[in-house]
């Protein structure tokens, strides 16, 4: 039996295509086609992204006054010890400058747009694809920031212009953590439902504390101490486990941002 | 010949870049919604199964060299989607009513939502990685989103073509 028209098509199409781009041949096109659409796709996705803030307000207005009221509170205390801690920061500059430190610490970083984003849909489950790849110098494991340095991912995967990363809310996106007490508590984060953050292999020794801040430990390579993960919200404490874990609340909602910094290798 | 090759890739990476980026990034249940799946029904009940095919390739492709699941899962996702439809087409839904047309949608949105859920496991399967999803009631409600916003929007598109296009009645009709 002779194969039909349309069978011939799907075939010969799929190996032509299969072997141009694993051969690389087409791969300029490829990078052409990104290139060209990259900007379009960054500010369709900026539109999508502000559709989805103006539904996220209104949905959650009616929270946001009892929120407010807490937010006053916590505010004036923060004032305070903002103003102690400027001072210090000050302090601390000019001795750096002095020390001639502030090259060496100071990050080096690059902005990118997201570009899009996977849902259940799609075969890559809750990630985001970014308009920087390995021609920016992006490779696997760097951190990704929001405008105020808290890290909400890393990077997973890179083609040369474009990267996917992983969200610090995902199963599979771990990171290596500190917690902000005493003891400077080591352990491992990971998302748990895609709506918090889990850290785990705690031993039951430390003593935690709620709204205790949760940073990475600079143990992973690429990644620096001290970056934001977020703030214990429960601690899970039994006395015949060998270990303790705690949930952590992601102090930033990825959903609400179109740009993001990569923190480039040191 | 050349115009309509143009013509056709100007479509192709329109609809493709509103999906991988306006659509995607739409809030909760709406970014459910599947433009290209509709758009894929379309062609196939318009301009025929050839066409249809080359559509699927080329949505497979752009969308291949864009997101990063292995490079050739959504072409054949997307032409064994076009492939079935085109058998539901011929064999139970002969006719050009709005009925065909959203059981069509229906199906093939249940489908591909089926082919990426077994997509997903492969690469599990083969990348030995946790398992990070499950059956439960909001993977049902993604569905039934899915395929109620697929739903309007072909009434939408059925509704403005039926403007131009005499051809299409919300009855059942002979083709």
């Amino acid at each position: 039996m002779k194969p039909n028209r349309p069978t011939l098509i799907i075939i010969t199409t799929i190996i032509i295509i299969n072997i141009l781009h694993f051969t690389t041949i087409i791969r300029p096109i490829e990078n052409w086609i990104i290139q060209i659409l990259n900007p379009a796709l960054s500010s369709l996705y900026s539109i999508s992204s502000d559709i989805g803030v103006f539904y996220n307000r209104q949905i959650d207005k009616r929270n946001l006054l009892n929120e407010i009221q807490q937010l006053e509170i916590k505010n004036n205390k923060l004032t305070q010890k903002n103003i102690k801690l400027e001072i210090i920061e000050a302090e601390n500059k000019i001795l750096r400058k002095y020390l001639n430190f502030l090259e060496k610490n100071e990050f080096h970083y690059i902005l990118s747009n997201i570009i899009s984003r996977s849902n259940f849909l799609t075969i890559e489950n809750k990630k985001y694809i970014i308009d920087k790849g390995e021609d920016d110098g992006v490779i696997k494991g760097l951190a990704i920031l929001n405008n105020e340095g808290i890290i909400i991912g890393k990077i997973i995967k890179t083609k040369d212009k474009s990267s996917e990363i992983c969200l610090s809310t995902e199963k599979n996106c771990k990171f290596a953590a500190t917690i902000q007490n005493n003891n400077h508590t080591t352990g491992i984060t990971f998302g748990e439902l895609d709506l918090t953050i889990k850290m785990d292999f705690i031993p039951q020794t430390e003593k935690l504390r709620l709204n205790d801040t949760v940073v990475t430990s600079g143990l992973e390579k690429n990644i620096p101490r001290g970056l934001i993960i977020g703030k214990i919200t429960q601690i899970y404490q039994e006395n015949n486990d060998v270990w303790q874990s705690a949930n952590i609340e992601p102090l930033i909602d990825a959903d609400d941002l179109n740009i993001v910094s990569i923190l480039l290798p040191q | 010949m050349l115009k309509i090759i143009l013509s056709n890739a100007l479509i192709i990476t329109i609809i493709s870049a509103i999906h991988l980026s306006f659509v995607l990034g739409l809030p909760s249940f709406l970014s459910n919604s599947n433009i290209i799946l509709v758009t894929l029904i379309f062609i196939l009940i318009f301009r025929g199964f050839e066409p249809a095919l080359y559509y699927s390739i080329a949505f497979g492709f752009i969308l291949g060299i864009f997101l990063f699941a292995p490079f050739n899962f959504y072409i054949i996702i997307f032409t064994f989607v076009t492939i079935f439809s085109n058998f539901l087409l011929n064999n139970f839904f002969t006719n050009r009513s709005i009925y065909s047309f959203l059981s069509i949608g229906a199906i093939t949105t249940i489908t591909y939502t089926f082919l990426i859920k077994i997509s997903q496991y492969l690469i599990i399967f083969f990348k030995k990685n946790e398992l990070i999803f499950t059956f439960d009631y909001i993977f049902f409600i993604n569905v039934l989103s899915s395929l109620f916003l697929n739903s309007l929007f072909i009434i939408l598109m059925f509704f403005i073509i039926n403007l131009f296009n005499k051809g299409l009645r919300p009855i059942f009709l002979k083709r």
